[in-house]
């Protein structure tokens, strides 16, 4: 295990609840942290009552909804004025998913939230591309529940042998971001074909 | 024209790969839930309705889940031993047990990660014998 987990872990430990919210907050808004350990062994520890395993839930659904909301936030109200300060032509491939963003928000934002750093690109799109509040916080909310609630519940029903499982869990991490990136290969593709 | 079948030729490609994927996904889950429950790890009795309840307090055979990362006030808490247990019997002076974690005592006591574990995953073997 590394370095940096093992610390993680213990900071778990320490602080509970608020290394939750800390963890979460920012894994929402830009930090690529391994969430998926980090909630296996958080179902695991409120298996044995170190946790309470709905105020968990709640924490971690709240924390990360605030990073994402803030990561969306700041792209709505900065991103296309920081890219015209430093006069960055946006890219075609962005202005493609910020069309397929505006066509299909809610399964877009629904699937990435299952998906480790996708989430954090596709916040700053919807932002971006001016998604509305009430969607993107809807479908940010089922996401976060389904994806983080799922696994939660996992390290809950492993108990003291979460540990065995993380291989794995990361595993299915890289799976499912080689089917979002199809997905929006795809997207692309079509978009061209369209135009 | 050419284009839209290449594009639905990528787009097949992309769904099989998905499948593909999902399918060695489910399989890799079960054959790890299998290999895991082969070594009885999951307790019989620990269905995925009863899991709901939590595994609850953990035993001796749980010692070796131990890790340098864990906290003395979290071991305490999973195996349910007095809080002053494990600071009696590992000598530790540190104003900071129990929030202290096992990699922090083997510094303190001037050992390494693996041999702070052991001291600790063989005072939690010891005290169940003694207290069952």
């Amino acid at each position: 295990m590394s370095t940096i987990l093992a610390l993680l872990l213990s900071s778990l430990l320490l602080y509970k609840y608020w290394a939750l919210l800390l963890v979460f907050f920012f894994s929402g808004l830009i930090l690529p942290i391994p969430t998926s350990t980090v909630l296996l062994s958080t179902g695991a520890f409120a298996s044995q009552g170190y946790f309470n395993f709905f105020i968990s839930l709640a924490v971690i659904v709240g924390a990360n909804m605030l990073g994402d909301y803030t990561g969306y936030l700041i792209a709505r109200r900065y991103g296309r004025k920081a890219l015209g300060i430093l006069h960055v032509h946006v890219p075609v491939w962005i202005e493609r998913l910020e069309t397929f963003l505006h066509k299909y928000p809610g399964p877009a934002i629904f699937i990435t939230r299952f998906v480790g750093t996708t989430d954090i690109l596709t916040n700053l799109l919807c932002g971006f591309s001016g998604v509305s509040l009430g969607v993107f916080l809807l479908y940010d909310f089922f996401g976060n529940l389904v994806s983080n609630g799922s696994l939660l519940y996992a390290g809950y029903f492993l108990g003291v042998h979460w540990q065995d499982f993380t291989g794995l869990f990361n595993i299915t991490d890289y799976i499912l971001v080689g089917i979002v990136v199809a997905i929006a290969l795809y997207a692309i593709i079509r978009y061209k074909k369209h135009n | 024209m050419i284009s839209y079948n290449r594009n639905h030729l990528i787009l097949k490609i992309a769904l099989g790969v998905a499948v593909v994927a999902i399918i060695a996904l489910v399989f890799l889950l079960f054959r790890q839930y299998q290999h895991v429950e082969r070594l009885g790890y999951i307790a019989h009795q620990q269905s995925l309705f009863r899991s709901l309840h939590g595994s609850g307090v953990l035993t001796t055979a749980d010692a070796s889940s131990t890790k340098g990362w864990m906290t003395f006030e979290y071991i305490n808490r999973a195996f349910d031993l007095p809080p002053s247990y494990l600071e009696t019997e590992l000598d530790v002076y540190d104003t900071r047990y129990p929030r202290m974690t096992i990699i922090e005592y083997g510094k303190d006591a001037g050992i390494s990660e693996a041999a702070a574990l052991s001291r600790v995953q063989n005072a939690i073997s010891t005290y169940f014998p003694a207290n069952q």
